[in-house]
């Protein structure tokens, strides 16, 4: 079996696989469904935000406006681009053009890349000004109730943090991507690629959409 | 094709190659499924170790076996064993990865490759809590429960959170695979309704897995971030509530325990359409009652949480959800037993633990609507009757179910049939054994008996005997058939294709399977459990 | 390449959206404006799955995938705020608990740090 030339074809499926289409069709819907669970993961920790929301709006409310408006919303349009990139870049790859799919890709990740930057740079202006309750460093809040707004505090770090994890989960799996479209080789397998992983670039980016407005938005 | 490639397609999966790779790094769902039962074994028999110590300090009073702090260390590794490396995963990810691809006539599941790695998570996170738990202790129990877990309890909680959280990924991987596969791998003539239950059974746990697992995470997450960064969420001196952990908590918690008894409900089907040689009795009723019974899980989590100190309206609510389970439960008991009815019934080993299935299930879930009456918990909430009931259903009912499983379909998996003889003494006493070690809970349970104590008063002792020495007798009931069985692998008889005569696509090939489970592609004419026609052919 | 118009509009489209949320919540305070940029996030959430994830041209089966992802997640959201819209955290947790021990600020012991009593 293993000799015979048309299991070595590119256009050939995975072994478990009828054919092509059924293999793309699983692939899909494989990924559909993990998008699923992390929309659940971070549903968890929205829940218990959503439950402290309603018990302490007014604190809540107050708390937000500690946060940088500006730097959040160029960060959610920044978010944004890199996303239009993303979906550029796998038709790019569909179209079998390679400079062009390189460029798009390397751009989605210098957009990641600045995301991040900002997001570490709102951070360390937040430790300057002592709101960053963690590790036991001194949490001082000039509002009313400092405890509660500690709590909220708290779930922007959870919130911004886990996301930030999955984009640097979301930029090492591009710059893989990169390092497939400087090879070549297979370019209808790495549009399927590009593919999958766009799905889980832009879902990142809807994450954020609901981080910013419910932390940043929501504000007195 | 050469007559050297056909020997090899048809040559058993378990003949080829018999290299460490050629199992460590097997993506064959079948030789996975064997990586996964040798582990889950190895924990079930680490948990039930911890259990009988636990057995063996309640047969006095007194506390003298034992000091109260291995007490509590040998009931949270009980817990955390049985629920997150046995319970979860075991018909799953054994009978279900066997079966799964050959009950569609697939050639494998949709991502063989993430099978493997659920595989290796399952076990360095098993591994790794396993190691925490036993060197230096938790004693949380397997709730966790804050602001116990995150500002009193010492020691190891960090590490078992983490492992437990890793093995999340192994579950969640498992829902994936097993979802797309139903989806999209089923043969030509495969719908939806000519699906063995036993499909239908593992497709509704996936979903489960897939939609509840992730907040187990997320909540985990949460009470790491509490203990290693100091950022509390379930605070109480930041307005935080401990009780949203709960919450949380039993969001996967409660689903979670739909994860470990729908595939019992599965096998069982399987199980007493085939030994009553009769269509399983409302197919579409069974089919949609095990969704049903997926979705309605996810509404009912409150009941865990009555004397939490959540408010009064949502403990009726929860009380009110909780009640619509027992509907499609109801439905699957009256059709096992309608199933049953004016069927040739052959009381074989398999046919044993069938019933016992359904005999432990009913009492496990009607004491499941005792504890879902808003009062009556009150009263015995945290007390053995609680212990008692959810033994019934997770032990009882779904490792009989899954033992029976394993009888039933080890002549696929391994090509050799179990002695008839013995695995009938075995079925019987792991029937006797267990109502011995769990009815009197209920008695005690009723009379007040708390849950988790070392100690008691005298006048329980008794009932604490019977239920030391019923252990002992289930201890025997689990150690048999994992005797006969080795034995069976070198010694037992050859097994045919189908040794049952049972319907169903896995029976169709040799066994053991081909590494690619047919030799041609298979197409399905006809309803499922057409036992009629097999037996008058 | 094929259909770069949809995305680049959805692109515009959306950066529009952005700035008016983010202008209501600057002019607007209360209420209102917290319910017009939640509504301003989920158009920008569609935007994207429908632009840039492919789900309008995707079959189905994936769209009830992502819409039971949703569906769950309010399951999640409403059942646990049934417990919460009835009853006041900022109350002492267990406070039906009564003949316990209390802390200074006469919370049942069990709810205090353990900084508050060594």
């Amino acid at each position: 079996m293993t000799t015979t030339p048309s299991t070595t074809s590119k256009a050939a499926p995975d072994e478990q696989f009828d054919d092509l289409t059924q293999q793309r069709q699983a692939d899909l819907m494989g990924m559909w469904i993990f998008l699923a669970t992390e929309l659940m993961l971070f549903g968890g920790i929205f829940t218990g935000f959503t439950v402290y929301r309603f018990a302490y709006p007014e604190v809540f409310a107050e708390a937000a406006t500690h946060l940088d408006l500006r730097l959040g919303t160029l960060n959610t349009a920044l978010l944004v681009t890199s996303s239009l990139f993303m979906a550029l870049a796998e038709r790019a790859a569909n179209a079998e053009r390679r400079r062009l799919t390189l460029i798009f890709l390397i751009v989605t990740i210098s957009i990641g890349v600045v995301f991040l930057g900002i997001k570490g740079y709102e951070w360390h202006h937040e430790y300057t000004e002592n709101l960053m309750p963690i590790l036991g460093l001194e949490f001082e809040y000039p509002g009313a109730h400092p405890d509660r707004a500690e709590m909220f505090f708290n779930f922007y770090y959870v919130l911004t943090g886990l996301h930030a994890v999955h984009m640097s989960i979301g930029l090492g799996m591009l710059s893989v991507l990169v390092v497939f479209t400087l090879r070549w080789r297979d370019p209808p397998r790495l549009g399927r690629q590009i593919q999958m992983n766009g799905l889980y670039w832009a879902f990142v980016d809807v994450v954020w959409v609901f981080i910013f407005t419910t932390l940043y938005l929501l504000r007195a | 094709m050469s007559e050297a490639a056909a020997n090899q397609a048809s040559e058993s999966y378990l003949t080829s190659g018999w290299k460490i790779r050629d199992w460590l790094l097997t993506t064959d769902h079948k030789r996975v499924a064997w990586l996964y039962t040798i582990s889950i074994t190895a924990f079930f028999f680490l948990g039930g170790l911890a259990a009988l110590v636990i057995r063996l300090e309640l047969m006095t009073p007194d506390g003298d076996v034992v000091s109260a702090d291995a007490y509590n260390q040998l009931f949270t590794i009980h817990g955390v064993v049985m629920v997150w490396f046995f319970l979860i995963p075991s018909i799953p990810n054994t009978l279900g990865n066997f079966l799964l691809p050959l009950m569609v006539g697939a050639k494998d599941l949709a991502f063989p490759k993430l099978n493997l790695i659920s595989w290796y998570i399952y076990t360095v996170g098993g591994l790794f809590t396993i190691a925490a738990v036993i060197t230096s202790g938790v004693d949380t129990g397997w709730t966790f429960y804050t602001p116990y877990s995150t500002q009193y309890a010492d020691r190891a909680v960090v590490a078992a959170l983490i492992g437990i959280f890793v093995v999340g990924f192994s579950s969640i991987a498992t829902g994936i695979n097993f979802i797309v596969t139903t989806h999209k791998m089923r043969a030509p003539g495969l719908t939806w309704f000519r699906l063995p239950l036993f499909v239908w059974a593992n497709y509704a746990t996936s979903l489960v897995m897939v939609l509840a697992t992730p907040v187990l995470s997320a909540t985990l997450i949460l009470l790491l971030l509490e203990r290693v960064l100091g950022i509390g969420i379930f605070d109480p001196a930041l307005g935080g509530d401990p009780i949203l952990f709960q919450h949380l908590f039993w969001f996967y918690s409660h689903p979670a325990v739909y994860i470990m008894i729908l595939p019992g409900m599965g096998v069982v089907s399987e199980l007493i359409t085939c030994f009553s040689r009769k269509t399983v009795f409302g197919y579409h009723g069974m089919a949609l009652s095990i969704l049903a019974i997926s979705v309605f899980g996810f509404l009912v989590w409150g009941h865990h949480m009555f004397v939490s100190g959540q408010s009064l309206y949502a403990g009726l609510m929860f009380s009110l959800f909780s009640f619509f389970v027992a509907l499609p439960s109801a439905i699957k008991t009256f059709n096992w037993t309608a199933t049953l009815y004016k069927g040739k019934l052959i009381f074989s080993a398999v046919m044993i633990y069938a019933l016992s299935f359904v005999g432990l299930f009913t009492i496990g879930g009607f004491t499941g609507i005792f504890l879902a009456s808003l009062a009556v918990d009150v009263h015995v909430h945290d007390t053995y009757f609680v212990v008692a009931h959810f033994h019934y259903i997770m032990v009882g009912s779904m490792v009989t179910a899954y033992i029976g499983g394993l009888h039933f379909w080890w002549p696929k998996m391994t090509g050799r049939m179990y002695p008839e003889i013995w695995a009938k003494v075995a079925a019987l006493a792991l029937f006797i054994g267990f109502n011995l070690t769990f009815f009197p809970q209920y008695l005690m349970g009723y009379a007040g008996m708390p849950r988790r104590y070392q100690t008691y008063p005298e006048d329980f002792q008794i009932l604490h005997v019977m239920s030391s020495l019923g252990a002992g007798v289930l201890a025997i009931g689990y150690l048999l058939p994992l005797v006969y069985l080795l034995w069976s692998l070198r010694w037992g008889k050859r097994a045919p294709p189908n040794p049952w005569r049972a319907a169903g696509l896995e029976w169709r090939t040799d066994s053991p399977p081909p590494k690619h489970n047919f030799l041609e592609p298979q197409t399905v004419t006809g309803p499922p459990y057409d036992y009629d026609t097999i037996d008058n052919k | 390449m094929k259909d770069v118009r949809a995305p680049v509009l959805a692109w515009g489209a959306y950066l529009i959206v952005l700035g008016a949320s983010v202008a209501a919540t600057k002019l607007t305070s209360g209420l209102m404006g917290h319910v017009f940029s939640l509504i301003c996030a989920a158009i920008l959430a569609s935007l994207i799955l429908t632009f840039f994830m492919g789900l309008r041209a995707a079959d189905n089966l994936l769209r009830v995938f992502a819409l039971a992802g949703l569906m769950w997640l309010t399951i999640m959201v409403v059942l646990t705020m049934m417990d919460y819209v009835m009853r006041d955290i900022g109350e002492c947790p267990n406070a039906q608990a009564d003949e316990v021990a209390t802390n200074a600020s006469g919370c049942p012991l069990d709810s205090a740090r353990a900084a508050d009593n060594p």
